[in-house]
């Protein structure tokens, strides 16, 4: 499919235009504001719903299939902090702490990135394997560890961190739904298919909405993070798109897959790794990393990088 | 001036501080002593760092205790909070009735 085409069919989905929405309504200062339990019960229903979808496809993977992907993708997700650390350290003169801030969240995932991603598969005809949310579980954990032992927040932060990272409410559903959808299988699926999938991209595009508003309001830092950083979350999430796109049918994925690795590996974590951070590593600026990770990479991801990764995989790999 | 009979001198602590920090504030208050309290979720934004994009807002702490306990709620606070947190607490004194609820 012509890179054109792929732009057209992100552009103009109801996600991005109403995360498109988000962005204007902050920009002429809207009094929209979205119920901070609107948001919680959007957040819970889209976890939930992409859990059990992916944990149907997954009772109908055999293991042979799905190790490799998930031993690279710790793998990986362990060792992106620590280049992306060495890198702010080195070049963007970072404090430890803002590097490893950063690290964290550069290394880990943005699930909403992926559910975007998904979405735009689906709508261009490209298919790709069930079981990545597995993935995406795998992925959320490992960077944050890794990136506050860098730091040397010390055992306790450490040890308090994998707890609340590991209890947190996107893990507990992604993999409770996982257990779920592999348990009930696709009979349990079909009685619950009119709530969790019918529906499903209609919340999407209502969360997306409320994603634009809260985005939008960090773009005044912009100015205060300098160009480094600015060309960090953009160039980042393209290198690391890159290695996704290049190691996916390496590791037995199809065209499909891999432009999914590559949007788990491009994305930053906006939720779990900033709450791990900011009770593990205060010091750290959160104007630093939840401006990088909120206000340039998701939106560079979910509006230029889904098709453009798709665009490259169908380029180095062929058409699905 | 001198309490009515039934009346006792309380003071209301208020902590109001990050989302994130709930779970941690809430073991250290009850470590120095705070029994009851109230937990609300509220919006705000303290010198302009947008932490309530972190995770969930404010938490706003009140509890009825005793002088003591608040002077170890706040003093607490100010050695484990105030560096390296957005945490703002402040006291004043109230009159309760059944002073035995607020040991």
């Amino acid at each position: 499919m012509e890179a054109f085409e792929l732009l057209r069919i992100n552009l103009f989905s109801p996600m991005v235009l109403a995360f498109a929405l988000g962005v204007v309504a902050t920009g002429v200062r809207s009094d929209l504001r979205f119920p901070d339990a609107l948001y919680a019960a959007l957040s819970i229903y889209l976890l939930l719903a992409i859990g059990l979808k992916g944990g149907t496809a997954l009772a109908a993977t055999p293991p042979s299939q799905l190790w490799l992907p998930a031993l690279v993708t710790m793998g990986v997700g362990s060792i992106m902090p620590v280049w992306c650390f060495a890198l702010l350290r080195r070049l963007g003169r970072l404090t430890v702490p803002d590097a490893a801030a950063m690290a964290a969240h550069y290394g880990s995932v943005s699930v909403v990135t992926f559910i975007a991603c998904q979405a735009f598969l689906d709508r261009a005809g490209v298919p790709y394997e069930g079981f990545m949310v597995t993935l995406v579980a795998l992925l959320e954990v490992p960077a944050i560890l890794v990136a506050l032992l860098i730091a040397r927040a010390g055992p306790g932060a450490w040890g308090s961190s994998a707890r609340e990272v590991l209890a947190g409410r996107s893990i507990l559903l992604l993999v409770g739904g996982l257990v779920i959808g592999a348990a009930a299988g696709p009979a349990g699926m079909a009685r619950v298919e009119p709530f969790f999938v019918t529906p499903f991209e209609g919340v999407l595009t209502l969360f997306l909405l409320e994603m634009g508003l809260v985005t939008a309001r960090r773009f005044g830092e912009l100015r205060r993070i300098g160009p480094f950083l600015l060309g960090f979350g953009v160039v980042m999430p393209f290198l690391h798109g890159t290695l996704g796109i290049l190691l996916g049918p390496v590791i037995g994925l199809s065209v499909g897959g891999s432009v999914v690795l590559a949007v788990l590996f491009a994305s930053a974590s906006y939720i779990a790794a900033t709450a791990a951070v900011r009770l593990a590593l205060p010091e750290a600026n959160p104007s630093i990393y939840l401006t990088s990770s909120l206000a340039i990479t998701f939106p560079f991801n979910l509006v230029v990088g889904i098709p453009l990764y798709a665009r490259i995989a169908q380029a180095v790999w062929g058409p699905t | 001036m001198s309490i009515p009979a039934g009346f006792a001198e309380r003071r209301l602590v208020t902590v109001i501080a990050e989302g994130v920090l709930e779970e941690r504030l809430l073991e250290d208050l009850r470590r120095w002593g705070v029994g009851g309290l109230t937990a609300s979720r509220v919006e705000g934004d303290p010198l302009g760092s947008r932490v309530a994009d972190v995770a969930g807002a404010f938490v706003k702490f009140e509890c009825v205790v005793t002088d003591a306990v608040a002077d170890r709620v706040l003093l607490g606070l100010a050695e484990a909070y105030f560096k390296r947190f957005k945490v703002v607490a402040y006291d004043h004194p109230v009159r309760v009735v059944r002073p035995e609820k607020y040991p």
